[in-house]
């Protein structure tokens, strides 16, 4: 199986192919802006070095947010017309779900408890089981109620680049919690894996179950002017 | 020479594909104004993420209606900027996206430069000539000499010319945007009624402001009382700010008539061309104005079509074009620029 995957949704940029059982060619950086400069000169990069033509692969997998709506869009826009410009099958993934099933050694037998920084006072979050499974939707909350929500949950891992602001706070709940060592922020490699992962082990995965649609988790700001 | 243009730097999702012989091979512009409409302007988040659900469908169809594939194209343009970033970022990141896969070369078009070469795709218009572009963000003359290279004569100390006709729309009730609904309401209505200023006019130089017809404006209503205005009062006011704000522009407009004929003073007076473009150049009232002005100087007079005055991406395909023929193209890595001068000098 040949995967093209790309992020730029968070403080990090990347791409990767995966090709065959590994992954081929592999691009990251972390970077608070300048997605859109670097990530198309990334998959060029990617491409060339793992030697496949667009018409090679046999999908594209792209994470959809939340992040920075900028970000988010970069990526999004980016995938989506490259999967339209090569004809290519399309899926996506959620940072907070990428986040959660990045390969780490401490997660054994815990959920994951993802917080990513969402620039604000709330945080982006999401509670996994410990095989990746979703234990409730993606929301955006200050650490007290992620505390909250997270309470009937003991021990918990927790990760993301939001982990360290809110640590104090959901400990202070009486939620024990571990720091995971792995990584906070998406990357394409480990999504090229998850994606491999999921269409591999499954004979029936429709890639329309996946889509490639952002998740903002906010409504734009504005306000309807007073009459 | 097929150029593939994309334009999503403010309320349009477009995208247009145009042939070197000048045929526009389709034009698909999405509006949102409708998304818009209850905020009373364009809302950056709101156009950010209209444009990415609906970029991809808007280059299909292009694609569709010319009966082209991407393999048929020359190259990609799209809209680098100026403009509303979170849009400009989307087209931009398509168009890099179909470059790369179809290994074309892509041309980010700066989006004013797109409004300034639109009248050599609807008509002849050789260079060097002199522009007026008129829009809600721009108010600008430039000397045009080629693709890139632009002198900026002048450009408004405050609102835009466009954004006078929003704001005095508002102030009227009429719907937004102002332009349309201006233009519509002063075609029953008396310019001669209401005296008002036309700002900058007589004066040397070729600058513009509207700030002052705006207030001048909003005083007028305030005057004319607690009773909602008469349909025939708002016919009034509307036809008489038309005939200020045209009358302003044509005023700078003469100024710089002066200046290009002064720095182009070995051409040809026969090929001397005023164009117009812009949003606000589609207003007809306005296009008689300039055509008058034109015909006592000796100009020649050059508007685009009113659909290809607003935003599209046919112009964007053009400027692409014209750019590429001179060698003018981009890399992967190009950086989107929420400002953009055309004279960089400026």
């Amino acid at each position: 199986m040949k995967i093209l995957a790309i992020d730029s949704a968070t403080a990090a940029c990347s791409a990767a192919v995966w090709s065959g059982d590994g992954i081929a060619a592999h691009r990251f950086e972390t970077m608070a802006r300048g997605h859109a400069v670097h990530l198309m000169p990334m998959v060029r990069d990617v491409m060339a070095e793992s030697g496949l033509d667009f018409h090679d692969l046999d999908f594209i997998a792209t994470t959809t947010g939340p992040g920075g709506f900028t970000g988010l869009r970069i990526g999004l826009a980016a995938a989506r017309a490259l999967a339209m410009a090569a004809k290519l099958p399309i899926v996506g993934y959620s940072t907070l779900e990428t986040v959660a099933r990045s390969p780490r050694r401490d997660a054994n037998r815990r959920p994951v408890l993802v917080v990513l920084d969402a620039k604000r006072t709330d945080f982006y979050f999401q509670l996994f089981k410990p095989d990746g499974a979703a234990m409730g939707p993606p929301a955006t909350a200050a650490p007290d109620v992620i505390a909250a929500a997270v309470t009937p949950q003991n021990p918990v891992i927790i990760c993301g680049d939001g982990a360290d602001a809110v640590f104090e706070t959901i400990n202070a709940y009486g939620v024990q919690l571990e720091r995971s060592k792995g990584p906070d922020v998406p990357d394409a490699a480990i999504l090229a894996q998850i994606a491999h992962s999921d269409v591999g082990s499954d004979m029936k995965f429709q890639f329309k179950s996946r889509p490639p649609e952002p998740v903002y988790l906010r409504a734009p700001d504005a306000a309807l002017p007073r009459r | 020479m097929i150029v593939l243009g994309i334009e999503s730097s403010c309320d349009e999702t477009a995208a247009a594909i145009v042939r070197d012989d000048r045929a526009i091979l389709s034009n698909v512009v999405l509006s949102q104004i409708d998304d818009h409409r209850p905020y009373g302007g364009v809302v950056p988040e709101i156009a950010a993420r209209s444009h990415l659900s609906h970029i991809d469908g808007v280059v299909k169809q292009a694609m569709a209606e010319a009966r082209l594939s991407f393999n048929d194209l020359d190259a990609v343009a799209a809209t680098g900027g100026p403009g509303l970033i979170g849009g400009v970022l989307v087209g931009m990141m398509t168009a890099k996206a179909i470059a790369l896969v179809h290994d074309l070369p892509l041309i980010a078009v700066n989006h004013l430069e797109g409004h300034a070469l639109t009248a050599r795709l609807t008509g002849d218009a050789p260079f060097p000539y002199l522009l007026l572009l008129v829009s809600g963000g721009h108010c600008q003359l430039l000397d045009v000499v080629g693709p890139g290279q632009y002198t900026l004569f002048g450009t408004t100390v405050d609102d835009a010319v466009g954004e006078a006709f929003d704001k005095t729309a508002k102030l009227l009730g009429l719907p937004y945007p102002g332009g349309p609904a201006i233009e519509a309401a002063a075609v029953d209505g008396d310019p001669k009624r209401f005296k008002l200023p036309r700002p900058m006019t007589g004066r040397p130089g070729c600058d513009f402001s509207f700030s002052g017809l705006k207030t001048a404006v909003a005083r007028l209503v305030e005057r004319l009382g607690e009773a909602p205005l008469s349909h025939q009062d708002i016919s009034d006011i509307a036809a008489s700010f038309q005939d200020a704000a045209a009358g302003a522009l044509v005023d700078r407009t003469r100024n710089a008539i002066q200046r290009h004929v002064e720095i182009h003073a070995g051409i040809d007076g026969a090929k001397r061309t005023l164009v117009t473009a812009g949003g606000v150049a589609s207003n007809q009232y306005l296009r008689s104005a300039l055509t008058a002005l034109a015909v006592e100087e000796g100009f020649h007079f050059a508007a685009p079509p009113p659909a290809l005055c607003t935003d599209n991406a046919a112009m964007i395909a053009w400027a692409g074009l014209e750019r590429l023929r001179l060698g003018l193209t981009d890399h992967l890595d190009f950086a989107p620029r929420p400002r953009w001068p055309l004279d960089s000098t400026a």
